[in-house]
């Protein structure tokens, strides 16, 4: 029983990670009866003391049951849409999937979703036999997306946005005052009243995006949202603040 | 005859003053392009080749998708000015079989089950040719598949063995290909200690292939920590870039 890297210490493919009595978990295998090797780059986990992971860096998103996804609507057929989810496999929305009552042969179920319109949903089903089903019914917050912006970011980045058990998250919905929802493939969804309150949102998932190795990332973003929050009330002109400094933003939906 | 230069001096150095174990000076980069999903530059003496990865993506004509796994698709192709006569960007006999070569090459390294129905392309583009450009290429499309995040058993790295005035040496260089008495390409998985390539141009003696692919398996491994290096290089800002969940 021999590990021949730390914790968190980022490995490339090919790598021997351990000798021994280990399990294979995330993107390791096993060669031979003892020898463990990581199969893609990302940073190295030992799971369970025995369970051998790494934790991919780069790569495409791969959907699982359960996910909540924010996806495009790409091609409209009889019963249903097509969505690309940012991932190698298309996804499907039935029509009878949708949050309202539609009647696919009567109504003309573009006039509920179009195509290019971005819609929040759950992945329901994937294997490997079937390709991503999605369900917009069984969540209240699930459904087309009609105002606010929908950015995107590294799919990779997503967990440390959402933060330990959604502290990001919530952190950033308090202290901005804008909705906030990131998807498990990378989108998120920013709604605000105030289109300045968007543009400052942005800003600081940019931050987060680009940071993301920083250690104590949450702390270092609450001193950020209070130094912004302080110079709003003293009144300082968000054009003068340097504000519109945008990244171009790829979508906007006003309506 | 008396006018022919010696391509090994009887010093044993080689018309650009290498020993015969030695390689060209390697420079590896990752990650420098944008749209794609992985990509990577190598320069192997006057060999630069670059090489761009899209996928695992949907693969379009559907036709040619398959049930249980990732297709692999590859091209390898020389720029027109390339070489020091215009070479036709049409693909010649020559490119199409390296196409082939290199995918075989690359093909047992790759966990393509994790990814059916989907195709990954690998896109080799030399930009200046001066021998060992099948296995430059292969080496710099290991790195590119790395980046874009494609499950792998283990890197490739490959070279060339070649035999001047009886003795062999590592990593050709244009002349020593043209004008040499034999040209052995490898390309090895080096943690699974697997030969994904090997080809030869010329004649070898059995010893002396033994001989050769022990050589190559040398130049393989300072290959493989190069290829670590460039990869951990770009790569290394992330180190503790996943410390929340």
């Amino acid at each position: 029983m021999s590990l021949y890297v730390k914790h968190r210490q980022v490995v490339v493919p090919g790598e021997l990670v351990a000798k021994g009595k280990f399990r294979a978990g995330q993107n390791v295998i096993r060669v031979g009866e003892d020898n463990f090797y990581a199969t893609v780059i990302g940073s190295f986990e030992l799971r369970e003391k025995s369970v051998l992971a790494v934790r991919a860096l780069r790569g495409p998103y791969i959907p699982r049951r359960g996910d909540k996804v924010i996806g495009q609507v790409v091609d409209i057929s009889m019963g249903s849409w097509a969505i690309d989810i940012r991932s190698p496999y298309e996804a499907t929305l039935p029509a009878s999937k949708f949050p309202a009552r539609i009647n696919p042969v009567l109504d003309d179920i573009r006039k509920y979703l179009n195509v290019s319109e971005y819609v929040y949903a759950e992945i329901v089903e994937f294997d490997r036999v079937r390709s991503p089903t999605l369900d917009a019914t069984l969540n209240r917050e699930y459904g087309p997306i009609r105002r606010g912006l929908v950015i995107t970011v590294e799919p990779t980045r997503v967990p440390r946005l959402i933060g330990k058990k959604g502290s990001m998250v919530q952190l950033l919905n308090k202290e901005l005052g804008a909705k906030i929802v990131v998807a498990q493939n990378g989108y998120v969804w920013i709604r605000a009243d105030d289109e300045t309150v968007v543009n400052k949102t942005v800003q600081v998932i940019r931050k987060i995006e680009s940071e993301a190795h920083v250690q104590g990332l949450t702390s270092k973003i609450e001193e950020l949202l209070i130094t912004l929050k302080n110079s709003d009330k003293a009144g300082i002109n968000r054009e003068d603040a340097g504000l519109e400094k945008q990244t171009k933003q790829s979508e906007v939906h006003d309506g | 005859m008396t006018e022919k230069q010696l391509l090994l001096s009887p010093e044993g150095l080689r018309i650009d003053g290498r020993r015969v174990d030695e390689m060209r000076k390697v420079k590896m980069q990752v990650g420098l392009l944008k749209n794609c999903s992985g990509s990577a530059y190598i320069e192997q003496g006057k060999t630069k080749i670059i090489v761009a990865v899209h996928g695992p993506r949907e693969a379009h004509p559907k036709h040619l998708a398959l049930p249980s796994r990732a297709i692999l698709r590859t091209r390898y192709h020389m720029a027109p000015f390339s070489t020091s006569e215009r070479k036709s960007p049409a693909p010649s006999r020559r490119e199409i079989e390296l196409t082939k070569v290199t995918r075989e090459a690359l093909e047992p390294a790759l966990l393509l089950e994790e990814f059916p129905k989907t195709t990954i392309d690998v896109f080799i583009e030399v930009l200046q040719a001066d021998a060992g450009t099948r296995s430059a290429g292969i080496t710099a499309a290991a790195l590119a598949l790395a980046e874009a995040g494609v499950p792998m058993r283990d890197m490739v790295a490959a070279v060339a063995v070649g035999k001047l005035e009886g003795r062999l040496v590592l990593d050709l260089n244009e002349e020593e290909d043209e004008h040499g008495q034999a040209d052995m390409p490898v390309a090895i998985m080096p943690n699974m200690n697997k030969i994904t390539l090997l080809q030869l141009n010329g004649r070898l003696t059995r010893s002396e292939l033994q001989e050769g692919l022990q050589l190559a398996r040398k130049g393989i491994d300072d290959l493989y920590t190069m290829q670590k290096q460039a990869l951990r290089s770009k790569f290394l800002d992330a180190e503790s870039s996943v410390e929340e969940e």
